[in-house]
């Protein structure tokens, strides 16, 4: 794909189309190339889609109560009707199905999680993650359109970048009629999240299956009290044992941080869990079995009982 | 109600070793089923008995597939009945490619609900799913964390970020589920007995169809570089021990 001049790009929310747009710019190779904006949804966010950075906005009307997935048809078509060489999505679990859908039918495959996406000379290049983190995989687009999930991560470096505001934006208002999906919205509540940022605390502690009961992980939390830490955990202790929230999952589908300071406590080290912190400036290990491979990828560690260390360790720290 | 189960079998990523160029080192690991796909396996069995109905399994990929260990292991997690398409083409197949090649396999088979799992646990693109869905034209839905059946009705939990939505499914439909859904059985020795009797058709691509091409070409696949790490460990966790650790920690915040 040599030639990159009409690009689409979509979101669920409106706060990623600035950050979309000048990902988008960064990829035409022409100067009258064209960047697309779609929008399904209520028209409150009009005013921050139109000042985005899209040549043009398709704004596809669909009201609170309706399904969104019955206007992903009405969105596929008026993308497909424009010929795009890339169309540009930022992930979600609603714009991985949406991605999927536009991709079958483009009749091509999606490129998922970019962490990395530029134009080159033979073609645009992606990069995301492979084998539960262990490997990264740079993938060219040998013939267009491209379909591409941007990572949460590629679109906050952009979203701080210094970036030209808006070119006049064409806002089209599309009124179709509520596709059929075949499913129907019976009902809709909010997810009570819990209101945890991991990657925003300088400490975190991560618990895994070292723990026998979940009361036990109260022992990390006195450890994390005297250090002003989070608590994050492997991924049994959130999906299998449903002992955190899914927020505190470290892990290649769940956090990725990169805190000063990082302490895994009965865990073993696997790679798909470390992959979610292995950029920490210090990690520091405490498990029972010195073969643990936590501990050749720790700065410092302990071979112990955590139910004999972490108090005392704490006293230590107090 | 008649339900087919998707999987994929992948390298064992716990075997993954590093080569010194940085190339990953695949021969050391084993082929097993995805973890995600054994969730879809399990979601399939368990409907199928609620349902009074059937599930059987169906996969595409190269000829690791019909290892007969694999294989056994596929069927003896209660389905009844395993159809794969094998070819060395389908091995190093990309997402649209297997998803082509299981909606025309998809073809031959009777279904009321494909389940999926959410991704493949080499590459968890989570794609295949909902490319299946579209290809097939049936009704398609990603993130499902539950499944009731009501008379002839299928309603769904899809968990998203923000929210959870209550959706009716109007069927024949293509589902990918989260691994909230289930915890998978273990299989016990009898089942995996069970399972060497149970009927395997194998196909090849041109029985189903063919294998479109693909628009994407992997240029590289590396391990990234990693931090040079201290590698101070404290072998017994002595009160001295203990008290040197504290100090490592706190010259370290």
């Amino acid at each position: 794909m040599n030639n990159c001049k009409n690009i689409w790009v979509m979101s669920e929310a409106a706060k990623d189309y600035p950050a979309l747009c000048t990902l988008a710019r960064t990829l035409c190779t022409t100067e009258d190339a064209k960047v697309n904006a779609l929008w399904i949804g209520s028209t409150n966010d009009q005013a921050a889609l139109e000042t985005a950075g899209a040549d043009r906005l398709a704004d596809i009307e669909r009201s609170e109560e309706e399904l969104f997935e019955n206007y992903s048809g009405c969105a596929i078509g008026t993308i497909c009707g424009d010929s795009p060489d890339a169309v540009l999505l930022a992930t979600s679990k609603r714009m991985r199905l949406l991605a999927a859908q536009l991709a079958a039918a483009l009749e091509t495959r999606v490129i998922n999680d970019a962490t990395a996406l530029v134009q080159e000379e033979q073609g645009l290049l992606a990069e995301h993650m492979v084998y539960g983190g262990s490997a990264l995989r740079r993938e060219r687009v040998s013939r267009a359109p491209a379909v591409v999930l941007v990572s949460d991560s590629l679109l906050l470096a952009l979203a701080t970048d210094d970036r030209a505001t808006a070119t006049t934006t064409v806002s089209e208002r599309i009124v179709s009629p509520e596709g059929s999906s075949g499913i129907t919205l019976q009902s809709r509540k909010a997810r009570t999240v819990e209101a945890v940022n991991l990657a925003s605390v300088p400490c975190v502690i991560s618990v895994g299956r070292g723990f026998e009961k979940q009361e036990d992980l109260q022992l990390a939390q006195q450890l994390a009290d005297c250090l002003q830490a989070e608590i994050g955990c492997t991924r049994p202790i959130a999906e299998g044992m449903g002992w955190m929230s899914h927020e505190r999952y470290i892990g290649v589908s769940g956090a990725m941080l990169k805190p000063e300071l990082f302490i895994a406590v009965g865990l073993s080290g696997q790679i798909q869990h470390m992959v979610g912190a292995n950029r920490a400036r210090t990690i520091i290990a405490l498990n029972n079995d010195k073969n643990a491979p936590i501990f050749r990828q720790a700065d410092y560690g302990i071979v112990g009982d955590l139910y004999a260390v972490l108090p005392r360790l704490s006293e230590a720290l107090r | 109600m008649k339900i087919v189960a998707c999987y994929k079998i992948v390298p064992d990523a716990q075997d993954i070793a590093v080569r010194f160029d940085g190339s990953l080192d695949l021969e050391r690991s084993e082929w097993i089923i995805g973890e995600y796909d054994l969730v879809a396996i399990e979601a399939a069995t368990r409907l199928a008995e609620v349902s009074a109905g059937s599930a059987v399994l169906l996969s595409a990929g190269g000829k690791e597939l019909t290892d007969s260990k694999l294989i056994k292991s596929a069927l003896s997690r209660g389905a009844q009945e395993l159809y794969c398409v094998v070819d060395q083409a389908v091995a190093n197949a990309d997402a649209f490619q297997i998803a082509s090649v299981l909606a025309q396999a998809l073809k031959k088979l009777e279904y009321d609900l494909v389940i999926c799992g959410e991704g493949s646990s080499d590459l968890y693109a989570q794609q295949v799913g909902p490319l299946l869905g579209s290809l097939a034209g049936v009704t398609t839905i990603n993130a499902v964390s539950k499944i009731d059946i009501q008379g002839n009705a299928v309603i769904v939990e899809r968990t998203l970020e923000r929210e959870v939505e209550v959706l009716q499914l109007a069927l024949p439909a293509v589902i990918s589920v989260t691994t909230d859904i289930n915890l998978p059985r273990i299989p016990q020795l009898k089942d995996i007995l069970a399972a060497g009797k149970k009927p395997v058709t194998i196909w090849s691509v041109s029985d189903v169809g063919a294998l479109p091409p693909s628009n994407v070409q992997t240029v590289s696949t590396r391990a990234p570089s990693s931090i040079e790490r201290q590698q101070v460990i404290y072998e017994d966790a002595s009160e001295e021990n203990i008290k040197k650790l504290a100090l490592d920690i706190k010259a370290a915040r």
